[in-house]
C-alpha cells in the first residue's frame, strides 16, 4: 500500500511538464532544486541542533564551482558536478568544523561569519570569481547529445536529483551513521559514552548538509544560466532554514512538503494581490505557532481537533 | 583492571575528591558507599572521562587514560551506566542499545549507505549483540517500543544493556537500583550477578547498602571527597568512620567543618 502510494506520487510528479503550464513547471523545478540544500540543513540542524545561516552561501560555492569550471576552463557541466559537491564540502568544513564546537547563538552569529567571508570572495576576488559581474552564459546541463534548456526537460533534471538525493539522505538517517548521529542529537554525553565520536559525527553532518547545498547549487546555476554573488546573500539561507525549520528538520517528507508549499506559496496567495507578502508572513508566524516541530505534526493536532483516524510520524 | 592513583578534583574551590586512590582487579565486584556529595558521581566522571582530573593518574589494564574523552575510553573496554538515565528518549529500546553496538562494527559509512556486504554483516552482528544484551536484561518483548515510554524500572535495565553493548571489561553502574520497588531492586541484583559471572568487572555506587554488601567482595567509602575505608563489606560497615560519615559522630556533635 505505502508502495504503491509512493510509485503513484512519484509517477504522478513525472507528469507535471506534461500537463501544467510552463510557469508551474518553473516552479515545481525550483521546488526540486531547493530540496537539496534543504534536506543538507536536515542534516546538520536535525542531528547536531545547530541552526545554520551559512547555506545559501555553500549553496552558492556549488554554483560557482561548476559556472567557472564550465565557463572559464572549458569543462562539459556532467564533469563539473561532482566537483561542485567537493568544494561545497571543502568550503564548509573548512571554515565551519572550529565552528562545530560552538552551539546555540554562538553558532549561528559563526555561520553569519561564515556566509560572509564566502560573499566577500565571490564578490571581490574578481580574478576568479568575476567578481559583481558575475559569471554569464553557463552551457546548459546536456546528457550526451541531449540539451536540458526548456523548464520541461531540466525539470526532469532536478526531479531525478531531488528524488536520488531524497532516498540517498534516507538511507543515511536508517544509517549506523544516522543512528549514531540521531544518538549523539538526543544526549550527547550519553552516545560519547556509547562510543560515538561526537566530534567527527557532527563535522561528518555538517559535510553531509554542504554535499546537498553543492549539488543543489550545481543545478541552480545550469537553471539559471547565470550566477551572481547577490544570488546568495543571506536569502536564500533565510529561505532554506525557514523551508527546513517547517518540515522539521527531522523528517525528510516533512521537508519536502514544506519547500513545495512555501515556494509555491507566491503562486497560490495570487488572490490575495498585494497583500501577498503579508499573508506569506502569517502563514509563517502560525505555523511557528501551531507546529513549531514541523507540517508533519500537524497530523495529530488534527486528529485531535476533527477525530480523524489518521496519525502522521514525523 | 583499573587504577585510581591520588586523584584531586576541585570545582571552584571545593574539593570534590582529594587524593582517591583506589585499585579493582580484574574478576573483582567493588562497591562505593558514602552518604550524598561524598564524590561518588565525580569519581566515576573523572574514570569514564567526562571530568578531568586536577591531579592524580587513572590506569585500564595498565594504560594511563586520563585526559582520554569518553568515546576513547569506551573504546578501551570501559562502560558506565548512568543514575540519571540518560537514554535516547525518541529511540526504540534496540537502537539505543545498537548504538552502543556499532562500537565493534567495522566498514565505513560509505558501505553502510550502500549496504555493500561487509557492512550488511557488520550491522546484522550489531543488531544480533543489541538483542543478545536486551536479552539478558529481560527487555526482549519491548524492543521496538521507544525508550521514553518505557517503565522507569525498564528504563535502568536498558541503561545496562547499553553500557553492555559496548562490550564492557571494566562496567561502571551507578546507582542501579535508585528509585526502585523490592522487586525491582531484586530483578537489578541478580541481572548484575549475571553481568558479573559473564566475566564483567563491576564497579558499583549504590545508595543501597544491603544491596552492595550483598553483591561486593570488597567495599570503598568515600566521604567529602576522601577515601574513608577500603576492604571487606562487614569491615567497612562497622568501621567507625563510615558510620560517623552517615550518622554523624557518635558523642553527638557536628564536627563536621569539611564543606
Amino acid at each position: 500500500m505505502k508502495t504503491a502510494m509512493t510509485f503513484i506520487g512519484i509517477g504522478a510528479l513525472f507528469l507535471i511538464p506534461a500537463v501544467a503550464p510552463a510557469y508551474l513547471v518553473h516552479i515545481a523545478t525550483f521546488i526540486a532544486i531547493y530540496t537539496l540544500p534543504v534536506i543538507g540543513l536536515g542534516f546538520l540542524t536535525g542531528f547536531t541542533n545547530r541552526i545554520s545561516l551559512a547555506q545559501g552561501a555553500i549553496f552558492g560555492v556549488g554554483a560557482y564551482v561548476t559556472a567557472l569550471l564550465t565557463t572559464q576552463y572549458g569543462w562539459s557541466p556532467v564533469a563539473a558536478f561532482l566537483p561542485s559537491i567537493i568544494g561545497a564540502v571543502l568550503v564548509a568544513t573548512v571554515l565551519g568544523a572550529p565552528a562545530m564546537r560552538l552551539a546555540g547563538l554562538y553558532f549561528v552569529m559563526a555561520t553569519i561569519a561564515i556566509h560572509q567571508i564566502v560573499w566577500i570572495v565571490l564578490m571581490n576576488w574578481i580574478d576568479l570569481t568575476n567578481g559583481p559581474q558575475g559569471v554569464r552564459s553557463i552551457p546548459p546541463l546536456a546528457i550526451g547529445s541531449l540539451k536540458l534548456e526548456t523548464p520541461h526537460t531540466y525539470y526532469y533534471a532536478a526531479f531525478g536529483a531531488a528524488l536520488v538525493s531524497f532516498f540517498l539522505a534516507r538511507r543515511i538517517v536508517s544509517s549506523r551513521l544516522g543512528l549514531q548521529l540521531r544518538a549523539l542529537s538526543e544526549d550527547e554525553l550519553a552516545s560519547a559514552m556509547s562510543g560515538v565520536p561526537v566530534y567527527r559525527a557532527k563535522v561528518v553532518a555538517l559535510a553531509l548538509s554542504a554535499a546537498w547545498a553543492g549539488a543543489g547549487g550545481f543545478l541552480y546555476a545550469h537553471y539559471m544560466r547565470f550566477v551572481h554573488p547577490e544570488m546568495f546573500t543571506l536569502e536564500p539561507s533565510i529561505l532554506f532554514l525557514t523551508m527546513a525549520m517547517f518540515g522539521g528538520y527531522r523528517s525528510l517528507i516533512g521537508m519536502v512538503i514544506a519547500t513545495a508549499v512555501l515556494e509555491s506559496a507566491t503562486e497560490f496567495l495570487r488572490p490575495f494581490g498585494e497583500f501577498r507578502m503579508i499573508v506569506y508572513g502569517l502563514i509563517l508566524m502560525l505555523g511557528m505557532m501551531f507546529f513549531p516541530k514541523g507540517v508533519l505534526t500537524l497530523g495529530p493536532v488534527w486528529h485531535r481537533w476533527f477525530g480523524r483516524s489518521r496519525s502522521a510520524n514525523a | 583492571m583499573l587504577l585510581v592513583d591520588n586523584v584531586s578534583l576541585s570545582f571552584r574551590g571545593l574539593r570534590a575528591l582529594d587524593g582517591v586512590s583506589l585499585s579493582i582487579g580484574a574478576g573483582e565486584m567493588v562497591g562505593i558507599i558514602g552518604p550524598n556529595g561524598s564524590g561518588k558521581s565525580t569519581l566515576f566522571n573523572v574514570i569514564s572521562g567526562i571530568y578531568r582530573a586536577d591531579a592524580g593518574d587513572v590506569r585500564l589494564e595498565g594504560k594511563s587514560i586520563a585526559g582520554q574523552g569518553p568515546a576513547e575510553i569506551v573504546g578501551l573496554g570501559l562502560a558506565r551506566t548512568f543514575q540519571n538515565k540518560r537514554l535516547f528518549g525518541n529511540m526504540t529500546t534496540l537502537e539505543n542499545v545498537m548504538v552502543a553496538a556499532f562500537r565493534n562494527q567495522r566498514g565505513n559509512a560509505f558501505g553502510d549507505v550502500f549496504a555493500l556486504p561487509n557492512s550488511r554483516k557488520g550491522r546484522e552482528s550489531s543488531e544480533g549483540l543489541a538483542r543478545e544484551c536486551l536479552n539478558l536484561v529481560g527487555l526482549s518483548d519491548l524492543a521496538e517500543s521507544l525508550a521514553r515510554d518505557l517503565p522507569f524500572g525498564a528504563q535502568n535495565r536498558l541503561e545496562i544493556a547499553r553500557a553492555l553493548a559496548a562490550k564492557p571489561k571494566l562496567l561502571l553502574l551507578d546507582e542501579p537500583a535508585a528509585g526502585l520497588n523490592p522487586s525491582e531492586r531484586h530483578d537489578i541484583r541478580s541481572l548484575v550477578e549475571r553481568v558479573f559471572s559473564s566475566g564483567v568487572s563491576v564497579l558499583l555506587v549504590e545508595h543501597d547498602v544491603r544491596l552492595v554488601t550483598g553483591l561486593c567482595s570488597r567495599v570503598i567509602a568515600l566521604d567529602h571527597g576522601v577515601k574513608i575505608a577500603d576492604g571487606l563489606p562487614a569491615d567497612v560497615i562497622a568501621d567507625r568512620r563510615v558510620q560517623e560519615a552517615y550518622f554523624g559522630p557518635e558523642d553527638g556533635i557536628d564536627a563536621d567543618t569539611a564543606a
